[in-house]
């Protein structure tokens, strides 16, 4: 009797363990036949678009010639405004989509949640280096020293120059490597002109976070993100913004000043820069002098250029890893891919090999109007010149907070004194 | 009078309870989750929550399938008697309980604990019937573990270790007048589970200490009686005694008196006669004679109505083996018997010395040893002696005091010239050597 009963519950446990694992095996293999992406629709650089998912669905065809079993879906017409709620809607209901793009400022908090697969192993069963991509663009993916997301796509902010305007004054075309002190210097110049109409140096756009960026000052503690505004490096890159906002004495220098000819410099996006001098757009923003463009401004050694970056990664839950990397591989390193990525989405590719080649110059040259000036050796010193952005949790939210207060300060004028109080409530904030 | 059948039915509506606490708790995760969707809160609940969460459908039904699982473990195990005979099967069930106890609140992302009070009561009602269950060493053991077992069950301490998804998170995204009730109710039903828990406790240690007071009556009742047998028994066995000894006085009388008084007064004429007639005296005598002939007869026949009747009518060896086998008979002691004398032919005192010493050792065995197996080797070591061991396999002695059964066994053995010697260590040794023919005393 004792017997039989041990031998029918073994008998039991072993049947629903094997069919268990049978189980598993079959949705194995039906999750490894689907892929799926999350995506939004516009471009990531708020630059019109028209064609929506023409890099995706070319992505997709070259990945179907490999993997013909392998379907991929995507959920269209989410607007990159909703994406992050989307996306956390489907986080919370656990259907995560296997590959998601994600955007510069949403990496760190959903990293932080262990939103990511790591990469690292993958990179190496590949033989993937970091050196196939940009540094401050592969950096950007990285979060408490893993690899968690690949660069797709970078807009690396350029100074553009009012060409005919520094000609006027009889100013040389800044170098490349220009400090940020020649900066205020010509800014200085341009504002003081005794001339009937007012001129301005610079638009209000190169903030304060440009300065900090050109003195190589590190804000953020690594470690526990506290906020350092004191050292040596910030005191003087706040000073510097200090001069510019004391010398044009309004923060109305805005980007239609710009276009209307009464501003030297202005900082913008390189997609920005692509799209407003090539047809069409150069057309209706009907500017009567000539553009030019060079590096943001820095020390020297100091990388001082600010990137955005968009990246894709693998969601911790996706159901079909193997089919993720694969096409995310496909997406990040094929070089047809990144070149269709910049021609279309009119920022810049991540890998060097893409932007140094001649097809580069081809794609930044199409439909641009007059101005020859950015050439992929200019490119792609700009690229390697991105400065990195500190990664933790509330790097958004103290950013913002840090960013209201000393805007205050610098409109109220008292930006040097209200620089430690300012410090000291942020870092409270942050304990608290 | 608490009943058995009152403990059953408060473990089965805790065993209730525990599935509505289990079905709220899921249901909670389902509804926050959907709350904060259909509010399109999704990004700041994920902001607060510091890490991804899993499927709340996902934690429904790996919470309810588990439950499920071990409700039926459970059921099956109370309505299976095989579990309650076997100890080991029925602890072992009670360890596949407390594992499918563990998934079920790993399934609801432990935040509720209350399942492993059902375990407890489910073990403690299983074992009720354990004799060491009722060692407090093992009672101590199992309150430590249930307590350490609660306190790290504790979400706000087991968070601190692993990423968990705090219910009152999910909770804080409903809207203020219905967040705080629900949580309210979770408490409540928590609260509930543990009266019951306690409830159960103190029925159970009510009834367990009735039981224990009935069996102290009946126990009480029963030594009373045996008192009685006893002494019962030792009366009867002093009217035996008193009857053996009367009759043993009257066989005196009657054949050594008789021949004694007719030996006394031919004596008295033989002296009277000497002097006078040689002749007549000497026919006096054969008289005498004769009559101390008659009188040892006499006296033979009655020592003869003493001995075991056993012995009678077989010999030794046979005697020996039917007494033996009347003792396996009649008790439940296993009796190891050779016999290597041969066909030694013993005096009848001797006999019956042999057959005293094996019936009272066995008697001896069986009463202080509790044996359950006695071994007897009869051998003959050399010429000159017979040797006797028996041996139990019972609780021995340490120190052996010489009561009445010792002692006749010596008094026995130096009747005849042997030896007796006794052994206590591993159960009981006496071994008795018995001179061979010719050194006999008659």
């Amino acid at each position: 009797m004792k017997r039989k009963n041990k031998i029918i519950i073994i008998l039991v446990t072993l049947i629903l363990v094997i069919s268990g694992a049978f189980y598993w095996q079959y949705r194995v293999k039906e999750n490894e036949k689907t892929l799926t992406i999350g995506l939004y629709t516009s471009s990531s650089w708020n630059v019109p678009n028209g064609h929506q998912y023409k890099v995706i669905d070319y992505a997709i065809r070259k990945f179907k010639q490999e993997h013909p079993n392998i379907k991929i879906k995507y959920e269209s017409g989410i607007q990159q405004d909703d994406y992050r709620n989307w996306l956390s809607e489907k986080i919370i209901e656990n259907k995560t989509p296997d590959l998601i793009i994600v955007p510069n400022r949403d990496f760190n908090a959903l990293a932080s949640e262990g939103a990511f697969k790591n990469l690292s192993s993958f990179m190496w069963q590949d033989n993937i280096k970091n050196s196939t991509f940009y540094a401050s663009t592969l950096k950007a993916g990285q979060y408490g020293g893993q690899q968690l997301a690949l660069p797709y796509e970078a807009n690396p902010t350029l100074m553009v120059m009012n060409k005919t305007l520094l000609q006027k004054f009889k100013i040389k075309t800044p170098s490349y490597d220009w400090t940020p002190q020649q900066f205020y210097k010509l800014c200085h110049q341009v504002t003081y002109s005794n001339t009937k109409k007012k001129y301005y140096g610079v638009t209000m756009n190169y903030n304060w976070q440009d300065a900090q960026f050109a003195y190589g000052a590190q804000i953020f503690n690594k470690n526990d993100g506290n906020v350092e505004l004191t050292s040596d490096r910030s005191r003087r890159a706040f000073a510097l913004i200090e001069n510019i906002v004391n010398d044009q004495s309004t923060f109305n220098v805005t980007s239609q000043l710009f276009d209307k000819g009464r501003v030297a410099f202005m900082p913008l996006g390189l997609a920005q820069y692509r799209t407003y001098t090539s047809y069409p757009f150069h057309i209706t923003r009907n500017n009567k002098f000539l553009w030019k463009c060079t590096k943001m401004p820095g020390m020297e050694g100091i990388k001082a250029t600010p990137i955005e970056t968009t990246m894709f990664a693998i969601s911790s839950k996706a159901k079909n890893t193997k089919g993720a990397w694969e096409f995310m591989k496909l997406l990040c390193t094929n070089k047809k891919v990144q070149r269709e990525v910049m021609k279309t989405n009119m920022g810049c590719s991540v890998l060097p090999a893409v932007v140094k080649s001649t097809q580069a110059q081809k794609i930044l040259d199409e439909k641009v109007i007059n101005f020859h000036n950015l050439t992929i050796k200019k490119l792609d010193l700009i690229m390697k010149d991105g400065a990195v952005l500190p990664k933790f949790k509330d790097y958004n939210d103290n950013l913002e907070k840090l960013d209201y207060k000393i805007q205050n300060a610098l409109k109220a004028g008292n930006l040097e004194t209200q620089l430690f109080n300012i410090q000291l409530q942020v870092n409270q904030s942050e304990t608290n | 009078m608490p009943k058995f059948k009152v403990l059953i039915s408060l473990r089965r509506t805790m065993l209730w309870l525990n599935f509505f606490a289990i079905l709220f708790n899921a249901t909670l995760f389902i509804y926050a989750t959907d709350y904060v969707i259909k509010t399109s809160q999704s990004y700041q609940f994920l902001e607060s929550l510091h890490h991804i969460p899993d499927s709340p459908r996902a934690i429904f039904g790996e919470s309810i399938i588990s439950f499920s699982i071990l409700a039926v473990v459970m059921s099956f195990h109370h309505h299976y008697s095989a579990f309650k005979q076997d100890t080991e099967l029925n602890n072992t069930i009670i360890f596949v309980e407390f594992i499918l106890a563990i998934f079920v609140f790993l399934s609801l992302r432990l935040t509720y604990n209350g399942i492993f009070l059902l375990i407890f009561v489910d073990f403690i009602i299983s074992n009720r019937n354990q004799y060491d269950f009722r060692d407090y060493l093992v009672w101590m053991m199992v309150v430590v573990f249930l307590l350490f077992l609660l306190v790290i069950t504790d979400y706000s301490i087991l968070s601190h270790f692993m990423t968990l998804p705090d219910l009152t998170i999910y909770l804080n995204f409903l809207p203020s007048n219905i967040g705080p009730k629900l949580l309210v109710w979770k408490n409540f039903i928590t609260i509930l589970n543990l009266t019951l828990f306690i409830l159960i406790l103190i029925y159970f240690a009510i009834y367990q200490l009735n039981q224990e007071n009935d069996i102290q009556n009946k126990l009480a009742l029963a030594s009373k009686a045996n008192y009685e047998l006893k002494n019962y028994a030792a009366l009867s066995e002093y009217i035996a005694k008193d009857r053996e000894r009367k009759r043993i006085a009257r066989d005196i009388h009657d054949s050594v008196g008789h021949a004694l008084t007719g030996i006394a007064a031919g004596i008295d004429a033989t002296l009277v006669l000497i002097d006078v007639d040689k002749d007549a005296t000497k026919k006096q005598l054969v008289k005498i004679q004769t009559a101390v002939k008659e009188g040892i007869k006499d006296v033979r026949k009655a020592l003869n109505r003493i001995r075991p009747g056993a012995l009678n009518n077989y010999t030794l060896q046979e005697s020996l083996k039917k007494m033996l086998k009347e003792y396996a008979d009649i008790s439940r002691i296993k009796i190891d018997f050779s016999y290597h004398w041969g066909s030694a032919d013993f005096e009848k005192t001797t006999e019956d010395v042999v057959f005293r010493i094996i019936e009272e050792a066995i008697t001896n065995s069986l009463r202080h040893g509790h044996a359950n197996q006695v071994s007897i080797a009869c051998t003959k070591p050399d010429q000159k002696t017979y040797q006797m061991v028996i041996k139990d396999n019972g609780t021995g002695a340490q120190k052996i005091v010489p009561g009445y059964g010792i002692t006749q066994m010596k008094e026995r053995v130096a009747i005849i010239n042997g030896k007796i010697s006794f052994d206590g260590q591993n159960g009981f040794t006496i071994v008795v050597d018995i001179p061979a023919e010719g050194d006999m005393y008659d």
